[in-house]
């Protein structure tokens, strides 16, 4: 009797040590992760969204401290998005960084993107282009310039590959200019590498 | 007690004490993933007077243990922070860290607030730093969190 009590004990200890471990190293259902968190996938062959938002933060910082933003003579300063290039071998919307930027920047308070114009005539909202350019003709200043960006931005991705062994690694470079319409200069230019080096993907950085 | 009872009672003792272990590791792989939280300290004028660290990730503080803060405004009217770490181990560490941003009625400002991971070496100091998302930002927190441990999942 005592010794089946002993066993019922040790029984309870072995499955308590089981299911702790099991809960530890068992498989993870499909679950909601933090966007933002640090437990995200890394993959050794694309950018992945954390990517974009580390590039992304990296260059508005670097453009903010560099105070040109604040030299336009008209603030909110007006600006426009130029060609945006992929140059890597994954196949991604450039938005996916632009868009971030153009956030980051609007958030600031010292830039507002222009749909008065776009790059090869096409604006992100052609509605905002039409309803500025039909209330333009009926205030009578069709003959006035319109308004035009002071600021153009325009970027490239890169990437750079290499391996060691069955060790790979990649460098996704993000390259930006702003450009000063006025002057045709580029006035600031920043760059983010972020490489990433290991066999397989894995979650967690 | 005869015999039988202190057998019993010892083997029960042992298999408590497997209980208590296990339960303790846990507790301690648990304690891994704990966050520590740095603020600034302000003087009467706002100025920097110091930082308070909250840290009950012990492990985590002796590889990042924040030793002074400083701040800055760029584009005449942004925040920028930078914070000096100090890793006091004697090997290469890793570890993760993000800014948090508030206004003056202490409402969180988002944006430019994403986790970083940096490397440290042993017994050296880096500086990170961060410039805040807007100019309505007038304090920060920063965060500090372990890197992935190839013994325990760090998944929510």
């Amino acid at each position: 009797m005592k010794n089946e009590k002993s066993l019922t004990v040790r029984n309870f200890a072995f499955a308590t040590t089981l299911t702790a471990l099991s809960m530890t190293i068992g498989c993870t259902p499909t679950q909601y992760v933090d966007s933002k968190g640090t437990n995200l996938v890394v993959s050794m062959n694309k950018v992945n969204i954390q990517d974009f938002e580390k590039a992304s933060e990296a260059l508005v910082a670097s453009m903010v401290e560099s105070g040109v933003l604040s030299q336009a003579p008209n603030q909110p300063v007006a600006l426009s998005i130029s060609r945006v290039t992929n140059d890597t071998s994954d196949q991604f919307d450039t938005d996916q960084l632009m868009k971030k930027i153009r956030i980051s920047l609007l958030q600031t308070g010292k830039v507002q993107v222009t749909q008065a114009v776009g790059l090869g005539g096409k604006v992100e909202d052609p509605m905002a282009k039409e309803t500025y350019e039909a209330k333009r003709f009926l205030a009578g200043e069709s003959q006035t310039p319109v308004d035009l960006p002071y600021f153009t931005i325009s970027a490239k991705i890169l990437e750079n590959s290499t391996s060691a062994g069955s060790t790979k690694q990649v460098s996704y470079i993000f390259q930006m200019s702003l450009a000063n319409t006025a002057s045709g200069r580029l006035v600031w230019e920043g760059e983010k590498t972020i490489t990433k080096q290991g066999e397989k993907n894995a979650i967690g950085f | 007690m005869n015999s039988q009872q202190k057998t019993f009672l010892a083997r029960s003792g042992r298999s408590l004490m497997m209980i208590a272990v296990a339960l303790g590791a846990f507790a301690l792989l648990g304690g891994c993933n704990l966050t520590n939280t740095v603020r600034p300290n302000r003087a009467a004028d706002g100025a920097i007077s110091g930082v308070s660290q909250s840290a009950p990730n012990w492990w985590l503080d002796s590889k990042a243990n924040v030793v002074d803060a400083r701040e800055s405004v760029v584009n005449s009217d942004t925040k920028k922070v930078q914070v000096s770490i100090f890793s006091s181990q004697t090997q290469q560490q890793r570890f993760s860290y993000k800014f948090e941003w508030f206004d003056k009625d202490g409402m969180k400002v988002g944006g430019m607030d994403s986790w970083e991971s940096v490397m440290i070496l042993p017994q050296q100091t880096i500086v990170v730093g961060a410039t805040a998302p807007s100019p309505k930002v007038s304090d920060w927190i920063l965060q500090i969190s372990d890197t992935n441990y190839p013994w325990y999942s760090s998944a929510p």
